[in-house]
Formats: structure tokens, C-alpha cells, sequence
């Protein structure tokens, strides 16, 4: 099958500095890949080069999409156009956004994707039904909605947030940058369901993760252990009870 | 030394003291400003509180006195917004006169021009040409007490050039949470060489047992002088809900001056939103007279072009156990121009009083300058005010965010330059009032780019 996300020997720069050192990554349709690793390894730097974030420069490298059947270079495209083309990443630390309310933003990021794609827009009517049926999703509380994004929320509310950005969305490709860090269990599990659910075999999910916790409940088909900005190893779902056990340090020497 | 716009404006105030179709007490009232506009001249920046706004363009043409308009040649006033239809009456005002055919008010209350007061409800104090204290006792009134010992030029310049006095009176007991919107529309000249002088003066009561919403639009086409001086006076324990809209085109200048004065346990919410003319100049003087008043005074404005719009914020603490807060914000684009200055005074013996003051501003071009600064007397020892300034630019995180949700990056900006101002807006706790101004902010906004 064709993959959904090919990385080829990437190599990118923060502040002047190296972080990916020549990374490789192939996701195809219907995945769930596991990335996992020691701090510092450059597991955040990838999502946020994958998402287009302005402040990472990559140096050397491709990164291929597939759009319709093409790979499209994502290094050539804004930030916004690949969201419109179904990247997706759910933030590590969600940016509150004062004075915009979360159903005009989640209407308006909607409303952006289905006019790329030649979709009718919704009206505000229209959308606050869709909207229902995703919160229920993702159990959060209508209030929510007339809220300035993320303005307020506690921790696990902004991780819950960004879970039903996604499900609004529909992404393609799902990146979540430790979604389950600072999560009690319940709002683990509440995630967990959220992403299950929405989990397709057109669709890829990425999850950035330090804790195993979380693959109990997301069963990913790979995992893969990021180390010095490069994936030293890469195994199926036993591997990170191994990672739990044993520590990344047998793979480090 | 010959004084700043003296030349100009002579032939105007001598055309106006012609004018006789009023009370002798308003004529009393006039000559005393007239006076002290011919003594003082305009202000200029030599003046500490006019140190960042210069009004040289005022210099520019000579000054005539705004025009009248017969009843059935009104001009169309295409720049007022549709939501004033959720009012519950108007008073309309052109070039200062009230007219009749825009002005349509409940039952609950009551307007009278010069003419229809039954006698003279000023004082004229030698300092200021103020409405004062010392009224006669006719039902509605209380008193609004002076600050003679502040020269304030906008004062001198309305009491000059006063066509007409309105007053605003509720009934005791009003409970009536739709705005009545006072509309003040100047029609002035197209001619380069003059400007036409338009003075408003509206004094608005709120006895006992009221709880009333009040919205000031002020709108202007041609190049206009606008002058528009408001009191309200608040009695014991009723609330106020108050806006103030500054709608002028980019022709016209607007020098404002408002008042509200609280009696014991008073509130009083207020809102201004500045949001045209050439150079808008809006002073708010907030007098919490009696122990238990609390008043809320924020503000937005929003600047583009060469636009300059200058707030200066008094608020006088003159009894114990008195709150007040202001959040003050710009978002400033282009080559445009802000100063904020807000004084918070806290009087001998007003204890346990509370103030805060912020003012936060917003800068979409390397171009735009804001002038900040507050400024605290104390003279009571067991109080609590804090006051902070901020000015920046939009944070490239947000704009980030916002992006990775498939929004491009020019609708980002506008959100998020809206999502700043809105806050102004979303405070408003009167629900109609809310309703309007976020409407009208969210079209000011509507053409919103960054040039950073």
C-alpha cells in the first residue's frame, strides 16, 4: 500500500541548532505508530516540522504527503495548507487564544478545510449540531463552546480540546504531541476513546509519547524509539513494555 | 504671542453671540466660555495634559458655526448601525440642536431643550464656563458638582459654542435595561479652508431606583469639530449602564468631555468605544461622591492611517469604600497614533477604597505609537490601586495555532486582533449594549491586516 507520510533522512535546525539529525519515517493509511524517547531526543521538534511551525528550519531532507494519490512535498507548503490537506497535530501545550470563542474558531478552521475541498460551508445552525455530536465524543461540557479558546481550561481540558479539534476535523494524519502527559486516568481514557473513534484505515495516527499508560489504551502497530534526533529502533507494541521496563538506555550504548 | 486658533475662531463665536433664541442663562453660560476660549486659545502641546496631541490642524481654515436644517431638509444619516433598532427610544441630535423627528422617548422619560426647562438649572463658575451645582429645585434634578480647580478645555470650547442644552430626565424607579440612544450626528463642511463647530451639550439624570442603560453615537460627515460635553448623574443606589461610540468619518475631529457622578451605593458601568475621526480626543471624568459607588470604565480604540485618539481617564475617589477598574485597549495599525493617560485619585480620608487600572495595546505596523502612562495620588493610606500598561504585538505562537487548524494566515490575524478587542466588548453587562458592540467592533474590524 502507498504510505500517507514519507520522511526521508530529515534534518532540522532550532535556534541555529541540530535536533533531527537524519530521520526516517514511513506511515502508511490505517497506522497507529508510537513514537517514544528521552527527553530532548527531538520527539516535539518533529510534530511541530510536520505541522510547518515557522521557528524550525529544516536543513536537509523530504517530507512527502500523499494528497489524491500524488505525494505532495509538505516542506513546500504553509502551515495552513497542510491542515487544509489533513495534517493534523494536537499541541503538547495548547495556546489559549483570549477574545475568540471556541465555536467561532472550531466553525471557522472547519468551515477553511471544507472550502478548500470544495465542501459547502456550514452556517452557525448547521455547525452547532455537528459540534453536539462531537463533544459527546470527547464528554465536554457545552460551556465549552462560548469560551475563549482554551482561555481558563485546566490542563486536561485543553488536551481535551484539541482531541475534538480533531474530531471536527478529520484529519488524515493525526500527530498527538504528548496528549496524555499531566492526564489523571479518566481523562486518559476519555482521549484514548476519542481517538479510537475516530481511528480509520484512511486515516494515520502519531502519538508522541513518554509513558506506555497511554498504549494500553491506543494499541499501536509500531513504536519507535527517537534518540539524538534519529529513530535508533523501531518495533511493535511490545517493544514499549520493554521501553518501561528496561529504560532506553540498552538501546543508547 | 499670538494664542493657538484664537484668529480662527472669533468670527465664529462672534456670529454665535448673535444668536439669541435662547434663555438668558444660556447666553450667560456661553459668553463665559467665549471668554475663556479667547483667553486660552485652543490647547497645545505645551500643556502637560495635551503634551502628545497636537491639534495644529484645527489651524487650518477658519471656524464656522455647524449649520441648522430645517425639518424637512434633514440630511440621511447613513453611518448610524441598524442594532440602535433594540433601543428603547432616541434622542436625536444634529449639529447640537435636538430634533424633533429623530427623537422618540418611553413614557418613563422626559427631554427638554433650553427653552422647555422652567428655569435655569446652571451655575456658571468663572473657571470653566461648568454646569454646575447651585440648580433650582425642580423635581428631576440633583445636582452635578464642578471641578473648578481643573481647567478643562473641552468644557470652555462646548460652553462656547452651546447652541442648545438638552436634558435628560427618568422618572424615580425606571427599570428600563433597553439603551436609550442618544444620537449625535455633525454635518459640516466639505470646504478645506474651514471646519464647522459642533458643541452637544446633554445632561442626563438617573434618580432614585433606576436601573437604565444610556448609548452615546456620535457620527460625523465633512470636516467637523466636535465638542460633545455629557454629564449623568447617578442617585443613591441606581445603576447605569452606559456607552459612548465615536463613529466620525476620517475628516472629522472630536474633542469630548464626559461626566458621571455617583451618589452612595451607586453603579455605574461605562464604555468607550473610539473608533473614528482624525484625531479623537475623549476625556472621562468618573466622581465617586458617596461611600458604597462603584464604577467600571473600560474602553477600545482602534486606529489606522495617520488616525490619532487620545483617552484621558480622572477618576476622582472623593469618599470611603468607593471600587472602581478600567481596562483601556488599542489596537493600533499603520502610521496611527494613541495616548492614554489615566489618573486615579484617591482623596484625604477615603479609606478602604479600591482601584485598578490596566491598559493594554496592540500593534499591527513598526509605524503605529502608543503613549502610555498612569498616574496615582494618594491621599488615604488604607487602599488598594494597581495600574499597568502593556504594548506588543500579535504573539506568532497564536497566529501558529491558529494556522495548524487550517486558517489561513490573514484570517488569523483578524481573529486574533478581533479576539483582543472583543474582550472590551464581551465586559458589557448590559446585554444589548454587548450585542451592538460587538457587532459594530467586529465590522471595524472586518478589513484588519498586519503589516509586521
Amino acid at each position: 500500500m502507498a504510505n500517507l507520510l514519507e520522511i526521508t533522512n530529515l534534518h532540522a535546525n532550532v535556534d541555529g541548532k541540530p535536533v533531527l539529525k537524519g530521520l526516517n519515517l514511513k506511515v502508511e493509511p490505517g497506522s497507529v505508530h508510537a513514537i517514544m524517547g528521552p527527553n530532548g531526543a527531538g520527539k516535539s521538534t518533529l510534530s511541530k516540522v510536520i505541522a510547518g511551525h515557522p521557528a524550525y528550519e529544516v536543513t536537509e531532507g523530504s517530507m512527502k504527503f500523499e494528497v489524491n494519490f500524488k505525494m505532495k512535498d509538505l516542506l513546500e507548503m504553509e502551515p495552513d495548507e497542510r491542515a487544509r490537506d489533513g495534517v493534523f497535530m494536537a499541541f503538547q501545550y495548547p495556546v489559549e487564544v483570549p477574545g475568540v470563542s471556541n465555536e467561532t474558531f472550531l466553525r471557522t478552521s472547519f468551515n477553511s478545510i471544507s472550502k478548500a475541498q470544495g465542501a459547502e460551508e456550514m452556517n452557525e445552525e448547521q455547525f452547532r449540531k455537528f459540534l453536539q455530536k462531537k463533544m459527546e465524543l470527547v464528554s465536554m461540557d457545552p460551556k465549552f463552546l462560548d469560551r475563549a479558546v482554551n482561555t481558563g481550561f485546566s490542563g486536561g481540558e485543553k488536551k481535551r480540546n484539541e482531541i475534538l479539534q480533531m474530531a471536527v476535523l478529520s484529519p488524515r494524519l493525526a500527530i498527538l504531541d504528548e496528549t496524555d502527559s499531566g492526564l489523571d486516568i479518566d481523562a486518559l481514557r476519555i482521549v484514548a476513546d476519542g481517538v479510537n473513534k475516530l481511528k480509520s484505515p484512511d486515516n494515520a495516527v502519531v502519538l508522541i509519547t513518554h509513558y506506555q499508560r497511554l498504549l494500553d489504551y491506543i494499541v499501536p502497530d509500531f513504536v519507535h524509539v527517537l534518540a539524538d534526533g534519529k529513530i535508533i529502533e523501531t518495533g511493535d507494541k511490545s517493544l514499549a513494555l520493554k521501553l518501561e521496563e528496561k529504560g532506553y538506555d540498552w538501546l543508547l550504548q | 504671542m499670538s494664542l493657538s486658533g484664537v484668529e480662527q475662531m472669533q468670527p465664529a463665536l462672534e456670529a454665535l453671540a448673535s444668536s439669541r433664541a435662547v434663555p438668558d442663562w444660556l447666553l450667560d453660560l456661553r459668553e463665559a466660555g467665549s471668554k475663556a476660549v479667547l483667553r486660552d486659545g485652543l490647547p497645545t502641546r505645551s500643556m502637560e495634559s495635551w503634551k502628545y496631541t497636537n491639534l495644529s490642524p484645527l489651524l487650518e481654515g477658519t471656524w464656522e458655526v455647524a449649520e441648522d436644517f430645517a425639518s424637512d431638509e434633514l440630511p440621511p444619516r447613513t453611518q448610524f448601525p441598524s442594532w440602535m433598532s433594540a433601543s428603547s427610544g432616541e434622542v436625536g441630535l444634529l449639529n447640537g440642536v435636538l430634533v424633533s423627528e429623530w427623537t422618540r422617548v418611553p413614557a418613563r422619560v422626559r427631554v427638554c431643550t433650553s427653552v422647555q426647562l422652567e428655569s435655569s438649572p446652571v451655575r456658571v463658575s468663572s473657571a470653566n464656563g461648568f454646569v454646575g451645582s447651585g440648580l433650582s429645585a425642580s423635581r428631576v434634578w440633583s445636582p452635578i458638582s464642578g471641578t473648578p480647580e481643573k481647567h478643562i478645555a473641552q468644557l470652555s470650547l462646548n460652553a462656547a459654542f452651546m447652541r442648545d442644552l438638552i436634558v435628560i430626565d427618568f422618572e424615580p424607579g425606571t427599570v428600563m435595561r433597553e439603551p436609550l440612544v442618544i444620537s449625535s450626528f455633525a454635518f459640516g463642511t466639505e470646504s478645506l479652508t474651514k471646519w464647522s463647530a459642533v458643541a452637544p451639550r446633554v445632561i442626563v439624570n438617573v434618580p432614585v431606583g433606576c436601573e437604565v442603560a444610556i448609548v452615546e453615537m456620535a457620527a460625523g460627515e465633512g470636516r467637523t469639530v466636535a465638542m460633545p460635553v455629557t454629564h449623568i448623574n447617578v442617585a443613591k443606589g441606581s445603576r447605569v449602564s452606559h456607552a459612548r461610540f465615536n463613529l466620525t468619518q476620517d475628516s472629522g475631529v472630536q474633542l469630548g468631555y464626559t461626566q458621571i457622578a455617583l451618589a452612595r451605593d451607586a453603579f455605574c458601568e461605562t464604555y468607550q468605544f473610539s473608533l473614528g475621526g482624525r484625531i479623537s480626543r475623549e476625556d472621562l471624568e468618573i466622581r465617586l461622591n458617596e461611600s458604597g459607588s462603584e464604577a467600571v470604565l473600560d474602553g477600545l480604540y482602534l486606529a489606522d492611517g495617520r488616525r490619532h485618539v487620545d483617552h484621558s481617564t480622572s477618576v476622582e475617589h472623593v469618599a470611603p469604600h468607593t471600587l472602581s477598574s478600567q481596562l483601556y485597549k488599542g489596537i493600533l495599525n499603520d502610521e496611527s497614533r494613541a495616548v492614554f493617560n489615566g489618573r486615579v485619585r484617591i482623596h484625604k480620608d477615603a479609606q478602604q477604597v479600591n482601584a485598578a487600572q490596566l491598559n493594554n495595546n496592540l500593534l499591527l505596523s513598526k509605524r503605529a505609537e502608543v503613549d502610555t502612562k498612569p498616574e496615582l495620588e494618594i491621599d488615604a493610606d488604607d487602599v488598594k490601586a494597581s495600574h499597568g500598561a502593556t504594548i506588543g504585538q500579535i504573539d506568532p505562537e497564536h497566529v501558529f495555532y491558529l494556522r495548524a487548524r487550517a486558517i489561513p494566515e490573514a484570517e488569523a490575524v483578524k481573529m486574533l486582533a478581533n479576539g483582543f478587542a472583543q474582550d472590551i466588548a464581551f465586559r458589557i453587562r448590559n446585554e444589548a449594549i454587548r450585542a451592538g458592540a460587538e457587532k459594530i467592533v467586529a465590522t471595524k474590524l472586518g478589513g484588519t491586516r498586519a503589516q509586521v
